[in-house]
This record gives structure tokens, sequence and C-alpha cells, in this order.
């Protein structure tokens, strides 16, 4: 157990590489630099300034210089928001994130897990067509335009819920439901169709020919195998919360990492966006592992080596 | 032999709706998987029901149990109706009426441990009994079904074939049923460990004074198992007798061919077996031919077959046939 855990975050390292070289390249590529908003900036001050962060150098050479910095745990200052390290802006935009992001996904677990085992309960019933035609537009309606609508209905029209912004719970619910609405869809779909697969199973069989009740072979016998592609799918479903957290704290004016993102990208901030996609990578993977460990306890026929 | 009537099955029939062609408007065709069946089971007795693929043996074992809800007829299980029982009380039957399947691996669940797995009927019919109580009796009915104890932790997958059949009838048995339909215990097994198999559910018989149904489609295990068996064609019993007179006796048709492709361990003697050779794969029991369902593939059938439809009637102490010539077997 042990070896496997360090034998696959050995293998992050290669990965994490690459991520940073990628990205470090493309930040590089694209057109302007951090300065061009201070327009009108003497010659020598902005060659100054660029040789204070080493941006007068060739490109590999400053990569190497990065990560070198980087497996020193230094990720850097922000250039654009001089008061702040990289890891400082971290630290105050994580707990927004995290918060969201933690609630999006149980709420998608919940939602999704329910809505999925009763489609799969009442197979071809008007209930099941019901929740497979909403998360089918689940699916199919990109959170940029639910955002927007749910604050038109229950901010604006009804005046039940703050627009955007942050501050208490309330502040949270509607970019939670937009945060989770696509994985609740995905999760519903995936919990259907596997779930429909193991009620056909010979030993949900067996459990009727038993005598159990059909709360019990619902809970006991068909979800802990029925569950399992959705654990599986627990990986790429926190990849899609951060993703959709970039764009959502967009929207609700939210002082989250994804924020600091589109800032750092639009301002050409490239430690912070360097930062924040080391962030990100690194917690898909972590994540990842923490999955397949799971899933080693979830199934008894799979051991972790 | 015989005790008390426990079972009276009766003009039972189970049929599936079948959805047949496409478009906009399919029509549904009744698939007449058990159509018309009657028969009964007497305490502490071995029925065999025997026939080809597909005949319905398995959908009519599961009937009985009404884990598949007949379309019609009447199942009297020690003189209460089962067929309109409610489900919260036909589940308290399950006590009494327990199943072994065919596929011993697939019918575990893959999650649980085997203890959990033969203790589980418990938890649900005698939640008074305490967890060392319940230990104790499945680690009993382990060593009783020929498992060690030892093992109780340990998951399906790390068991043979013949170790799941064990696991599946210690947990059939664990509520001493009166009761348990095996549908194809063995067929999946090595012969060495059928014969096993079979002895184990012959000692448990006799010790619990149990019924048996038995479904097969293996003759001879048929034989050395059962104390009757009825034969089934296309979801209709063609043939019931005592399984003595069934193989020195056969009055139908169909039995005759049946009984003819059973091998003889001896390859000079098989190959000089005579008789009639059973041709062909049954009708689809969708469509099934007129009159005697058995006609387009019998040697002796004539006009009267194709249009009429033959009765079982009696042809012997205990033996039934539908055939219009079953005197010519006898």
């Amino acid at each position: 157990m042990t070896a496997f855990i360090v034998r696959r975050l050995l293998f992050a390292i290669p990965t994490l590489l690459a991520v940073i070289t990628l990205s470090f390249v493309l930040m590089h590529t694209a057109p302007g630099g951090p300065f061009d908003i201070d327009a009108g900036l003497e010659p020598e001050i902005l060659e100054n300034l660029k040789s204070a962060y080493n941006l007068d150098k060739p490109v590999p050479v400053q990569l190497l210089m990065y990560i070198g910095n980087v497996l020193q745990g230094d990720l850097g200052p922000s250039i654009i928001r001089k008061d702040y390290t990289v890891s400082e802006l971290l630290s105050l935009g994580l707990p927004v994130s995290l918060s969201l992001g933690l609630k999006a996904l149980s709420l998608a677990l919940l939602l999704g897990g329910i809505l999925g085992t009763y489609a799969a309960l009442h197979q071809n019933s008007v209930a099941d067509y019901a929740v497979m035609t909403l998360s089918m537009s689940g699916i199919a309606i990109p959170s940029f335009v639910v955002a927007p609508v749910l604050t038109l209905f229950f901010g604006v029209y009804l005046n039940l819920l703050p627009v955007a912004g942050w501050g208490d719970l309330r502040h949270q619910i509607l970019p939670v439901i937009a945060l989770a609405l696509p994985q609740v869809a995905i999760i519903a779909r995936l919990m259907r169709s596997s779930m429909i697969e193991v009620l056909r199973s010979n030993y949900i069989r067996t459990a009727h020919a038993k005598g159990l009740s059909p709360q019990r072979i619902v809970i006991r016998h068909a979800l802990p195998a029925a569950i399992l592609p959705v654990i599986s799918y627990l990986g790429p479903a926190i990849a899609g919360v951060i993703t959709g957290s970039v764009v959502i704290e967009q929207i609700f004016e939210l002082p989250g990492v994804g924020r600091y993102f589109i800032q750092g990208a639009i301002d050409r901030d490239y430690p912070l966006v360097m930062g924040i996609v080391i962030f990100f990578a690194g917690a898909v993977i972590v994540m990842n592992l923490l999955v397949d460990i799971l899933y080693g306890f979830l199934d008894p026929k799979i051991k972790v080596e | 032999m015989t005790g008390d009537l426990i079972l009276d099955v009766s003009d039972l029939k189970v049929h599936f709706p079948v959805r047949m062609g496409s478009g906009l408007r399919p029509n549904t065709v009744p698939l007449k998987a058990v159509d018309g069946i009657s028969f009964v089971l007497h305490a502490g007795e071995t029925l065999g029901i025997v026939g080809e693929s597909g005949c319905g043996k398995s959908t009519l074992g599961r009937a009985i149990l009404s884990l598949v809800r007949p379309t019609s007829g009447h199942i009297a299980w020690l003189g209460e109706e089962l067929t309109h029982m409610e489900k919260r009380a036909l589940r308290d039957k399950r006590k009494d009426l327990q199943l072994v399947f065919q596929d011993p691996l697939a019918s575990l669940n893959p999650r649980m441990t085997i203890g959990e797995i033969i203790a589980e009927p418990l938890r649900s019919f005698s939640p008074e009994r305490t967890s060392a109580d319940r230990g104790r009796m499945v680690r009993d009915m382990m060593s009783r079904v020929g498992l060690s104890p030892q093992m109780t932790n340990r998951y399906p997958h790390e068991f043979s074939g013949g170790q799941c059949q064990r696991i599946s009838i210690a947990r059939a048995m664990i509520l001493a049923p009166r009761l348990v339909v095996l549908d194809e215990p063995v067929s999946a097994l090595d012969v060495s460990i059928q014969a096993q198999i079979i002895n184990l559910l012959k000692d448990l018989q006799a010790d619990y004074g149990l019924s048996y149904i038995f479904i097969s489609h293996d003759l001879s295990v048929v034989r050395h198992m059962c104390d009757r068996v009825l034969i089934m064609y296309l979801g209709q019993v063609v043939e019931q007798a005592p399984v003595h007179t069934l193989f020195e006796r056969p009055a139908h048709p169909y039995t005759i061919n049946l009984i003819q492709a059973v091998p003889i361990p001896d390859p000079v003697k098989e190959r000089a077996k005579q008789g009639p050779v059973l041709m062909g794969d049954p009708p689809s029991p969708l469509d099934p031919p007129s009159g005697c369902r058995f006609h387009p593939r019998c040697l002796r059938a004539e006009a009267t077959c194709k249009t009429r439809a033959p009765v079982l009637e009696t042809v012997g102490t205990g033996h039934e046939a539908a055939c219009f010539r079953w005197r010519e077997s006898l």
C-alpha cells in the first residue's frame, strides 16, 4: 500500500514537470507582458523592472530558474499585486474555492446518486424519462448560461438571494448550484446505468430469493457495486469542478483561486498563473490517487499494489 | 416416502410480453414460458423438472416461489394461495421457500464475505438473535455443508465453483426451509463435484425432511436424485411419473427421445445404440406449433396431432402422459 502511494507520487513528478513546461511556454508565447498596462514607462525603468523579474533572459533559462524555485517551494511574487507572493494569494483564495468546490461535489454526489438510483428503480417510467431529460439538459447547457439565469430568477425577480459577492452562506447557494449542476447530471446518468446493470445481476436475484426487504437489497447489495463507476468518475468530476469554478467565481464575483487565475491571465501575471496551474494539477493528481485507493477499499477483488 | 401435501400448483401460466416488429406501433406477442402446468408436491419428496433449454423449467421454478409473478393459475403452499399474496406477506414465506441457482459464483454478492452472505437471511427473519448466535449458526451450517468454518471472512471469488455452490446451499438452508427449488444446481460443475453436491443435498434432505424441486436437463442426475419427474416441452407438461416408471416405461415419444439421448459410458454400446434420435431444435415458444406442440419433431405424429392438442391422461399408477398414441410405447 505504502509502496503504491510512493510510486504514484513519484510518477506525479514528470507529470507536473510537463504541465509546468507546457503552461510556461504557452503563457510566454501569448502576446503582451505584465507591464503593458503601465503605458508610457521610461525604457530604462521597463528594462529594470524586466530584469528584476528575470524577464530579460531567454524563455528556456527563465523556465529552468522557475522550476528551480518551485522545487525549493517558492512560487515567486505576484508581478501585478506587488504586496503579495503567489503563495499568499493562493492561501487567500483557497478557502473560498475549497468551500465552494466541496459543497458542489457533495451536492452532485448526493443528488446525482439519488436521482440516478430513483430513475434506475423506475426504469422507463415517466419519472425516469424526466430525470434523464433534465440531466441531458444539465450536461448540454453550459454553466455560464445557467449561472446568470439563476441570478436573474432568484436574485433579481424573486429577490431571495444575493446576486454576487462573498459573505454568509446565502452567498454560496447560487454558485454551488451552478457549479454542481453539470456534475449532478453526469453522475445521475452514470448511477442510473450502472444501477440498472447491477439490479439485473444474479446475486440481486439471490437477494430477492433470500427474502430481503427491497430497501436492504438496494442499499446493501446493489449500491456498493453500482457506485463504483461514480467513484472512478470522481477524479474527472473534481477537475470539472475546478475548471467550472474559474467561470463561476468570475460570474458571482467571488474572491477565489479561479478568479485570481482569470485576472492573472488577463494581466499576464506569469508567476500567479503558473502557481495556480501547478496547484490545480497537483490537486487533480492527488485526488485521482485518493480515488484509486478508495476503489481498493470498495472492491474486494481489487488489491491496491 | 411421501408425506403430507405441501404444494399444489394448478393451471399455472407465466406469459411474458415480447415486442415484435418496429416502428411507432410495435405489436406485443405473449411468450408463453409456462402454459398451464399443474402438479403437487409432498413433504420429503424430490420432484424433478426436466426439459430442453428454453422449455420454461427455470421460469416455472421461479414462479413457484413468486420471484416471477404468474399470469394466471394457482399456487397453494400449505393451503395458502401465493399468487395473490401481498409482497410483504410473500417475503415472510421465503423462510420456508428457498432457491439455489445455477451459476454458483454470479449468484453470490462479490462484495460480501461468505459469512455475511450466509448470515443475511437470519438478520431479516430472526433479528432477535445476537450476532454471536448468528455467527455460531453460520459456522455450524458451513461445516454441515462441508466448508471449513474458518473461511467465514473470505470473499466468493476466492472459492471454487463447487465451494460456491456449497455456500449457496448453506445460505438456502440456514432458515431451515421446507421446500428448496434447485435450479440446475450442478450443471455448472465438474462431474466429480456434481456427485459430491448431489450427495450433500440428499444428506440434508434426510436430516431436515425437506422437499426439493430439482430442475435439470441431465437425466442421469435426475434418475439418481428424484422421486418423481415432470417432463416439460415448450411450457407444458408432456409426461409425469415416478422416477423408475419413467425410465422403465416412458409413454411420451419426447421422453423416449430424451432417455435415448443419454450417453452410455461405453463407446462400443454407445455407437451400437439404436432407436429414434431427437432431431432439430425446439420451435420458438412465441409461435408454438398447432395441435400437439411436439408434432413437428415426433416420429409418431399423425394427422390428428397437427390439429388437436392432447391432454394429460392417466396411463399407469401415478403416471400421466399427453399423447394420443401412448399405448404404442407401453
